[in-house]
């Protein structure tokens, strides 16, 4: 059940940037998926779950990659301007595969 | 700084603790700590503003974690509509990026750790939580480059400010 409430956020504007953000960011990013939920200073927030390929998960290029995947998605989904608080999770494909999340997969 | 350091070291070693298959503990109590290696780095450093260094501590402990958020979210925030006017770049834009930089931080980490604290459904993972590292680490390095700066000395003094009843 989404948190926010219809018409407050278009979520169909926010569906289309991260889609816009997945595509372009492939191959490095495998798949993007977000929730919203209230954050610890209770503002409703939106919570990505990001899944990176394993060569962009190397450390040496861990923080670059994730730093260039943060800043396009924030800029596809227009995040300013919706005024959401935005938080980023990253995990690898391999990690994934081993922890076998069903919250990681899409659904 | 030498106990912020040591927190932001003994995080790294808590994520790496386990070469193959980190435990969950291992990588949560990282996250932990990497923000507490912040929340330390930013009390100590208003702390050390006190003149008489036996009150210090106590002046440290002034410092709350909610309040500091709503600080660093508010200068976040108007850092954001700042940068948005294009200044020329500059040593005081760099100042103030270096800021943003550790406010952001400071508000993410406050997130991650409760999260990693009290949210036993969620599974993290070593390049998660080596990301989080990482971005304390930038602030770190950020705060390194503006302590003496005065927008950074008004940030701090700000840090303790709580909101008023009346």
């Amino acid at each position: 059940m989404s948190l926010v409430p219809r018409g407050l956020v278009d979520q169909g504007k926010i569906r289309a940037g991260v889609q816009k953000a997945e595509r372009a960011l492939a191959p490095d990013v495998v798949r993007i998926m977000y929730a919203f939920a209230e954050d610890v200073q209770g503002n409703i927030s939106l919570f990505f779950r990001i899944v990176i390929s394993d060569s962009a998960s190397k450390p040496a290029k861990l923080r670059a990659t994730t730093q260039g995947i943060i800043a396009k998605v924030l800029r596809e989904i227009k995040a300013e301007e919706l005024g959401l608080q935005t938080y980023f999770n990253f995990r690898s494909k391999s990690e994934q595969a081993m922890l076998k999340d069903p919250f990681w997969e899409r659904q | 700084m030498p106990f912020p350091n040591d927190l932001l070291e003994q995080a790294r070693h808590l994520a790496n603790r386990e070469p193959k298959r980190p435990k969950q503990a291992s990588l949560r109590r990282a996250v932990s700590t990497a923000y507490y290696a912040l929340f330390h780095l930013l009390s100590t450093e208003t702390a050390k503003n006190w003149k008489r260094p036996v009150e210090r501590f106590t002046v440290a402990r002034m410092l709350d974690h909610a309040p500091m958020a709503k600080v660093c979210k508010e200068k976040r925030d108007e850092l954001n509509g700042y940068f948005k006017t294009r200044r020329a770049p500059g040593h005081g834009l760099d100042v103030l990026k270096h800021l943003h930089n550790i406010a952001n931080t400071f508000v993410d980490m406050l997130q991650h750790r409760h999260t990693a604290d009290y949210d036993g459904a969620v599974k993290w993972s070593r390049t998660d939580v080596l990301e989080k590292i990482e971005s304390v680490e930038a602030a770190f390095r950020s705060w390194r480059e503006i302590k003496d700066e005065l927008e950074a000395q008004n940030f701090l003094v700000r840090l303790l400010l709580k909101e008023r009843k009346n």
